[in-house]
């Protein structure tokens, strides 16, 4: 009882104690089931059944040749490609008008938030009903306006569904970013701002080599956040059409889900999830590499 | 007085044993004991919440249904209610749950053997996966008790009865596909329900002249448009069109039947027999209807219970049905329909631990009061002898009667991964991105692969 303490070393209680749950419930709800994924990879199973077949490496090379799977990567991809495309701009650009306006705004910054606050299963709802190709408030509002050639079947045409979605998501997740620019604006130091100023740089010049510069660490946490977001999306797809028609919608998410819980595959659902998480992770690896590099190099 | 007071100070924490004892366990437990203490109790509150269910004093009998249009969820309470007065002890926790939803969060509960105690299925292939997993009960010694079974009508027992055990019981209604059609628009143009397919295709032209479409349907929901199909391979190549391939027993669905059927539906889909956006229409929230309430479509086929759903839109007077048409050359029995009698089979889960129970808790729900409150609601219990008195119900349950054969939904029938072939396959077919004959043989490579080569 005598022994003295070391102030410095920290003691196993106070580790177990701080880490422990943390490690432990990460340990139980992520890493276990993820391996447990990779594992059930390797047998046919219905989920039901109490014995599970092992064929081996059968699923990976049906995953491989499987037109859907890869129609939904691609579906992934698009839906990155218009994030990229849409939120940043749009978020970075609310945010500096939203930065610029100061507190005489606010309301704004409630109002845009707002599409974020919805659940996405009433965004999806409603928009089914927005984009309904009869009576949707698009599709009628075109043909008060004489575009009725303009009036499509958004989310019922394979060609363009993925797309509708795919705004629309954005339209979702904006919010997100303009909050994340915006607190990193409020972040930069107003003497920078000032001096910058006084040099003379203003409006356009003052974004360009003050603020822009100083948003690249966010710029990179937003686009890494939009991969991950992105290539495992489910929520909307799901709810507005199922991943189809046939499978224009389809992300990688929904058709494992389609796979494992509507075909009663588990064992190729687990291929294609450890598939996700493999090129999730890949990707997400690539940008971190990528983003270390150039902070290098300047 | 000093004396009293300190001596009362003394008893204080004396009255307040809580406080004291609190005191005390910290102060003899080591410090990494009580860190120990506190992990494994969060940990067994984790685990058991993930593991154990609530217990209840005597037994817990877990109830989900997806009975949710008017006055469905009320039917089931009161049956449940009933049961309960009857039955002190036993508690019945009923959860409704959406259609879709239920078919997802059943089977997840059933592989992690976490099942509610009774559910309903539409019996077939789903059903038939369950019993193969020893997830269901037979419950043929509980039907044989007081001769039980032969209360219903012999047909409800098809689809839920394998190797001669029971696996349901027929509770809700009695459901077949038929067309719907807008009383008021076929009598603006001075139309008459079609009995042939050239017939329906007549109509349709003359629809579309003046910009109707004949049809409206919920392919989204993919479902809806599978009825097509089905109906057709029955009308072009008889019954056993299907089930010969199906079962394997020499038919294929690469049989003529198949690819004319799908042909035909491509001709109507090009002939404008559906309205715009056709393949992405929801069923979930009733869009299909809008155009049939708004005149833009004629008609739907769709299951009898559209009735409902129609009566709590206020529209069920604007609406008559009649059945699929013939097939001009088909070797289908034309008054044959496409649906179940008996729709919704309650189960038992063999993880219920109060099967006895259970199965009394489904007794009530077909009893006499049920029966009659289902009569009323304008349904057609699956029991002998029931007095209809809807005139819907009467006119529904004569097409019923005389139905030369009652085939089950076919992504019910077949096994839950072709089923899932089959819904998509189907879709891609009225998107026009799948040709009758691609579909077909990949239906046939996928029933080679599951159910093995077509055998006389």
């Amino acid at each position: 009882m005598a022994k003295q303490m070391d102030p410095l070393k920290p003691k196993l209680s106070a580790l177990v104690f701080f880490i422990g749950p943390t490690v432990f419930l990460l340990a139980l709800f992520l890493l276990w089931p993820i391996i447990e994924s990779f594992r059930l990879s390797f047998f046919d199973w219905n989920g039901l059944d109490p014995s599970k077949k092992n064929v081996g490496f059968a699923n990976w090379s049906e995953l491989l040749g499987d037109q859907y799977f890869w129609l939904s990567v691609r579906n992934g991809f698009i839906l990155l490609g218009m994030s990229i495309l849409v939120q940043v701009p749009l978020g970075l650009g609310i945010a500096v008008l939203l930065y610029r306006a100061g507190n005489r705004f606010r309301i704004f910054k409630f109002a845009y938030f707002f599409p974020f606050l919805m659940s996405s299963v009433a965004v999806g709802i409603l928009f089914r009903q927005v984009f309904d190709p009869n009576f949707g408030l698009i599709n009628s509002v075109l043909t008060q306006i004489n575009l009725e050639s303009w009036a499509l079947d958004w989310i019922g045409d394979p060609k363009i569904a993925i797309y509708s979605i795919s705004l629309l998501v954005c339209w979702q997740f904006i919010p997100f970013y303009i909050l994340l620019f915006l607190a990193a604006l409020n972040g930069i130091p107003r003497e920078l701002e000032e001096a910058a100023s006084i040099d003379g740089a203003q409006d356009w010049k003052l974004f360009r080599r003050i603020h822009l510069p100083l948003l690249k660490g966010s710029m990179i946490t937003a686009i890494t956040l939009m991969v991950i977001g992105s290539l495992k999306y489910f929520d909307l797809m799901w709810v507005m059409t199922g991943g189809g028609p046939v499978y224009s919608t389809s992300t990688m998410a929904t058709y494992l889900y389609q796979s494992a819980f509507k075909s009663y595959r588990v064992g190729y659902g687990s291929t294609i999830a450890s598939a996700l998480f493999l090129i999730v992770f890949t990707v997400a690896m690539l940008i971190n590499f990528l983003s270390r590099k150039s902070r290098e190099e300047n | 007085m000093v004396l009293a007071t300190e001596k009362s100070e003394d008893r204080v924490p004396a009255a307040i044993p809580n406080h004291l004892k609190g005191e005390g366990m910290k102060a003899t437990l080591s410090k990494k004991g009580k860190l120990a203490a506190l992990v494994t109790v969060s940990a067994l509150a984790i685990s058991g919440a993930l593991v154990s269910p609530a217990k209840a004093a005597d037994s817990t009998i877990t109830l989900w249904h997806i009975q949710n249009t008017d006055p469905g969820p009320k039917l089931i309470q009161d049956a449940v209610d009933r049961f309960q007065a009857e039955n002190p002890g036993v508690k019945v926790e009923v959860s409704p749950l959406a259609n879709d939803a239920f078919k997802d969060k059943l089977k997840v509960a059933l592989g992690a053997n976490n099942a509610p105690c009774i559910f309903p299925t539409w019996g077939g292939g789903p059903l038939n996966a369950y019993v193969k997993a020893g997830q269901v009960i037979n419950l043929n010694t509980y039907l044989a008790k007081d001769n039980y079974k032969n209360r219903f009508v012999p047909a409800s027992w098809a689809n839920v009865t394998f190797d001669k055990k029971s696996y349901g019981v027929p509770v809700e209604n009695s459901s077949i596909a038929v067309i719907w059609y807008n009383k008021a628009v076929f009598a603006k143009y001075n139309l008459k329900t079609p009995k042939t397919w050239d017939e329906l295709l007549a109509i349709t032209k003359t629809l579309k002249s003046k910009n109707v479409a004949a049809f409206t349907l919920a392919g989204g929901s993919k479902w809806p448009s599978i009825m097509w199909y089905d109906y057709l391979v029955d009308r072009i190549g008889g019954s056993t069109a299907f089930t010969s391939a199906a079962l394997r027993t020499g038919g294929k669905f690469t049989d003529p039947a198949f690819i004319q059927a799908g042909t035909m539906i491509q001709d109507l889909i090009k002939a404008g027999g559906f309205v715009k956006g056709y393949n992405g229409l929801s069923y979930d929230n009733s869009q299909q209807r809008a155009p049939l309430y708004a005149g833009k479509a004629a008609m739907q086929l769709m299951g009898n219970w559209e009735y409902y759903g129609f009566a709590a839109d206020k529209k069920a007077d604007e609406f008559g049905f009649f059945p699929f048409p013939s097939v001009k050359g088909g070797k289908g029995d034309p008054t044959s329909v496409l649906g179940t009698v008996g729709d919704n089979f309650y189960s038992i889960s063999a993880s219920c631990p109060d099967k006895a129970a259970a199965f009394k808790v489904i007794q009530y729900l077909i009893d006499d009061k049920s029966v009659a409150a289902r009569v009323a609601a304008g349904r057609i219990p699956p029991v002998k002898g029931v007095k209809l008195t809807d005139p819907f119900a009467i006119e529904l349950n004569k097409m019923i009667e005389k139905a030369g054969g009652v085939q089950l939904w076919w992504d019910q029938y077949l096994p839950p991964e072709f089923a899932g072939l089959h819904l998509d396959q189907t879709q891609a077919l009225f998107g026009l991105s799948q040709t009758p004959k691609g579909m077909a043989d990949a239906q046939e490579k996928l029933a080679v692969k599951l159910l093995g080569p077509s055998k006389k």
